[in-house]
């Protein structure tokens, strides 16, 4: 499943980054690596950013970069 | 003993109160330039202690030392060439792992480290506790807990840095990556190695680990390397054995190898003792980043900082008109009249004080964009407008820019410093002239409302403001399409904790943004003045004084002829006449009034003369500048102002002029080559002439093409 389709306040452990090139490694290097948990804090709505909370402090990703991380629900 | 200089570098990610630590540390013994060749800012400061002179260097504020950006090419080219002694890594406790990983990187460097663990003050209230020294042994790290707001911790770091730098040559632990990416590296570093001089330069553990991460800089600085076919063959080899192995890319194994090693450090090391429940940040953002509140909101901050900015500024800003033109007419007064006299009080007095004036916009803009930064509203600024934004591949934080713009071009244009990628800012500041700004106006006034009635006035000039941010927002789109291809720059951004911003960072903001301002644009300013003077003024036309002697005999004739006497009123409002006649005279003869024929065949399509093509070369100078040249043009002088009611009745008499060649004259001057202040600033802030040359281009272009259409359809349609 993947990072967007979760909704607020839900909970999540990152599987897996499925984009390559800069915007994977970029996401990845913020911390969303294999394992990590996080809190998906708010949407912003019509497909607007996406706001997560991993490793104690907030990360905002597009709807088209969320979509390429695959997570699984905790 | 003999002073003696070290090198240190301060790094550290972006909010980490990198630059806080920075003030504190080299106190007000500092500087602010370029890194060469790029608009990345480089503070350097110098601080004597015991027997060292210690050169400080404030490295660009990164998450990580790829080459995808250039403040991290700027900070790895810095460690890389500079070769400091020892790098200062500033750290904020409350999210240390993912600081951390900036400063495994740079470990990979062989350079010693002292870390920062920063705002431990915060971590405690968040109920983090980090055994420093435990986490220092651990990666070989020094490290030291600070507080840099509150000037805590630091008084230490010289004393760590300088016993760091006396022990070297112990400081050699490094993050390891796990046997099967340790075995590639070592295959790669023994090829690497194989040159001896390479290695001199560059460190091989780094260069190998660059080449997992297939990071294309590095491969071309392997290109010097003996074994250069031999590292590539291997390079290709080992990404291809590891994407297989871990099932992913190797960039991103890299990465994760790198985030296992610091979780794994840190869970030994990093207590949470209470789930805090209460997040400040939370709160506001929950108001701020609301899908309702939110935009209004963010549009009400905007509002509010351009009433600031133009109208708190108008104040001051009217002071150093009327200094300037006390310098003006004091020059005037004691230069004798002639050339000498035209050029300095005309040419650099008017041209440089005409760019000075938007001091104090550009301090007060600015200390706001302190205020919003600092504080990391700006952030939630791209958060709230990156969709709309994102259409026209544009970045949340054009923005800024685009809305400073309709005040003028010169801050909005440097205030796209925000934006770190640079495709992103070249776009955004090559669209920013097409948001209306302010000078342009008058103009606008003028026109209206001597061709349109008072219920279209507002209409006509939404229209015009509205077709230009349609060509701003639709300009940049095609910029993203032709010269700077490729997607906008990942939205992969940070939403840091909101903080009261530190007084003393703002004022040195604001006092190195205005320095910059001064001298750079400054000197083209002048060369640009004197230019326009120089095109205004010559060829000299020698006055035919018997000819005007004759117009005003013939005049007075006729007034006495019909009135029976001369009056007063009468002489004035002759030697107006006579004056303005003069200079419209010297004007036409001039090389612009030369140009304005020569155009003449280029503009005519557009339903303009040569008259207007004058005001459109005078243009360049500033904006404002149409307005007055319109009024010398149509024999009305050149102190006239938007609202002087006789260059509005000249211009509606002139037979020429309707209301359609006013409405694509507005049309023209929103468009066109902006003026000559801000192709200053595109210069300095974009390095590259060839960046103004496309602008003036690009813009002359688009102008003639929108006057065109408009103006023959208009004609089609019977409006002319």
């Amino acid at each position: 499943m993947n990072l967007y389709k979760l909704k607020k306040n839900d909970s999540f452990s990152i599987v897996k980054i499925t984009r390559s090139g800069e915007i994977g490694k970029r996401i990845a290097e913020m911390g969303v690596t294999k394992g990590t948990r996080g809190i998906v804090v708010r949407k912003a709505f019509l497909g607007g950013p996406i706001q997560i909370k991993i490793l104690n402090y907030d990360l905002s990703l597009r709807k088209d970069e969320a979509e390429s991380i695959d997570v699984e629900e905790v | 003993m003999a002073d003696k200089t070290i090198v240190v570098g301060i790094a550290g990610n972006p909010n980490s109160g990198k630059t806080t630590i920075f003030n504190e540390l080299t106190g007000a013994h500092h500087k602010v330039g370029n890194y060469a060749g790029v608009t990345v800012e480089k503070r350097e400061g110098i601080r004597k202690y015991k027997d060292y002179t210690i050169k400080i260097y404030d490295l660009p504020g990164t998450y990580s030392l790829t080459s995808y950006s250039l403040d991290e090419l700027v900070a790895r080219d810095f460690i890389i060439d500079e070769k400091p002694d020892v790098i200062i890594d500033v750290m904020d406790s409350t999210n240390i792992q993912r600081h951390l990983y900036l400063c495994m990187q740079i470990q990979e460097f062989g350079i010693p480290i002292v870390g920062l663990l920063n705002m431990t003050d915060e971590a405690k209230q968040h109920g983090i506790e980090i055994d420093s020294l435990a986490l220092g042994d651990l990666l070989g790290i020094p490290m030291l807990k600070t507080v840099g707001r509150k000037k805590s911790g630091l008084d230490g770091v010289f004393d760590l840095v300088l016993s760091t730098y006396e022990n070297k040559n112990k400081q050699k632990k490094c993050l390891l990556y796990g046997n099967e990416l340790e075995m590639h590296i070592d295959k790669i570093i023994n090829l690497i190695s194989k040159d001896e001089k390479f290695i001199k330069n560059y460190p091989p553990r780094w260069i190998a680990v660059k080449l997992l991460e297939k990071d294309q800089n590095v491969c071309s600085k392997l290109k010097t390397n003996e074994a250069y076919d031999q590292i590539i063959h291997q390079k290709d080899e080992s990404i291809k054995w590891i994407a297989g192995h871990f099932n992913r890319d190797s960039e991103i194994v890299v990465t994760e190898q790198r985030y296992g090693y610091i979780h794994g450090a840190v869970k030994e090391t990093l207590k949470v003792s209470l789930e805090t429940k209460f997040s400040f940040s939370e709160a506001v953002d929950k108001v701020v980043l609301n899908n309702y509140f939110g935009l209004p909101l963010f549009l009400f901050i905007m509002w509010g900082i351009f009433q600031l900015t133009f109208k708190l500024g108008e104040f001051p800003m009217s002071i150093l008109e009327l200094i300037f033109n006390q310098i003006g007419n004091f020059a005037g007064s004691i230069i004798p009249d002639g050339l000498i006299k035209s050029l300095i009080v005309d040419g650099i007095i008017g041209g440089v004080g005409g760019m000075l004036v938007f001091l104090p916009n550009i301090l007060i803009l600015f200390f706001c964009i302190s205020i919003l930064e600092d504080t990391g509203y700006m952030a939630r600024i791209a958060f709230l407008t990156d969709k709309f934004m994102h259409k026209f591949g544009l970045h949340g934080q054009s923005f800024i820019p685009f809305v400073t713009g309709f005040g003028c071009s010169i801050p909005a244009i440097m205030s796209a410093r925000t934006l770190k990628n640079e495709k992103d800012r070249l776009i955004t500041i090559l669209a920013v002239p097409f948001f209306s700004c302010g000078a342009k106006l008058p103009v606008y006034t003028l026109l209206i409302s001597a061709f349109f009635s008072e219920s279209m006035s507002g209409n006509i000039l939404f229209s015009i403001y509205m077709i230009g941010i349609l060509l701003g927002l639709f300009s940049s789109l095609l910029f993203r399409k032709v010269i700077a291809k490729g997607i906008s720059s990942p939205f992969v951004m940070e939403l840091p904790p909101y903080r009261a911003p530190a007084a003393k960072g703002i004022g040195w903001h604001m006092a190195e943004k205005c320095w910059f301002y001064v001298k750079k644009a400054g000197t083209l300013i002048v060369a640009a003045s004197i230019i326009v003077w120089f095109i205004t003024t010559f060829p000299q036309l020698k006055t035919d004084d018997a000819k005007y002697q004759k117009i005003r005999m013939d005049i007075e004739n006729k007034i006495i002829s019909e009135n029976g006497l001369l009056a007063d009123s009468d002489i004035r409002q002759i030697n107006r006449i006579i004056e303005v006649s003069q200079v419209q005279e010297a004007l036409e003869y001039s090389i612009a009034g030369k140009i304005g024929k020569i155009i003449e065949p280029v503009i005519k399509p557009l339903g303009f003369d040569w008259k207007i093509g004058v005001a459109i070369i005078t243009g360049f100078a500033a904006k404002e500048v149409v307005v007055s040249t319109l009024g010398v043009m149509y024999k009305v002088g050149s102190d006239v102002t938007e609202e002087d009611d006789s260059l509005r009745g000249a211009l509606r008499n002139d037979p020429y002029f309707n209301p359609l060649v006013a409405y694509v004259l507005m049309l023209f001057i929103l468009i066109y080559v902006p003026c000559i202040a801000t192709l200053a600033i595109i210069k300095q802030e974009l390095g590259k002439w060839r960046w103004v040359f496309f602008t003036i281009f690009y813009n002359s272009a688009v102008a003639w093409l929108v006057a065109f259409i408009v103006y023959q359809t208009g004609k089609i349609m019977g409006l002319a």
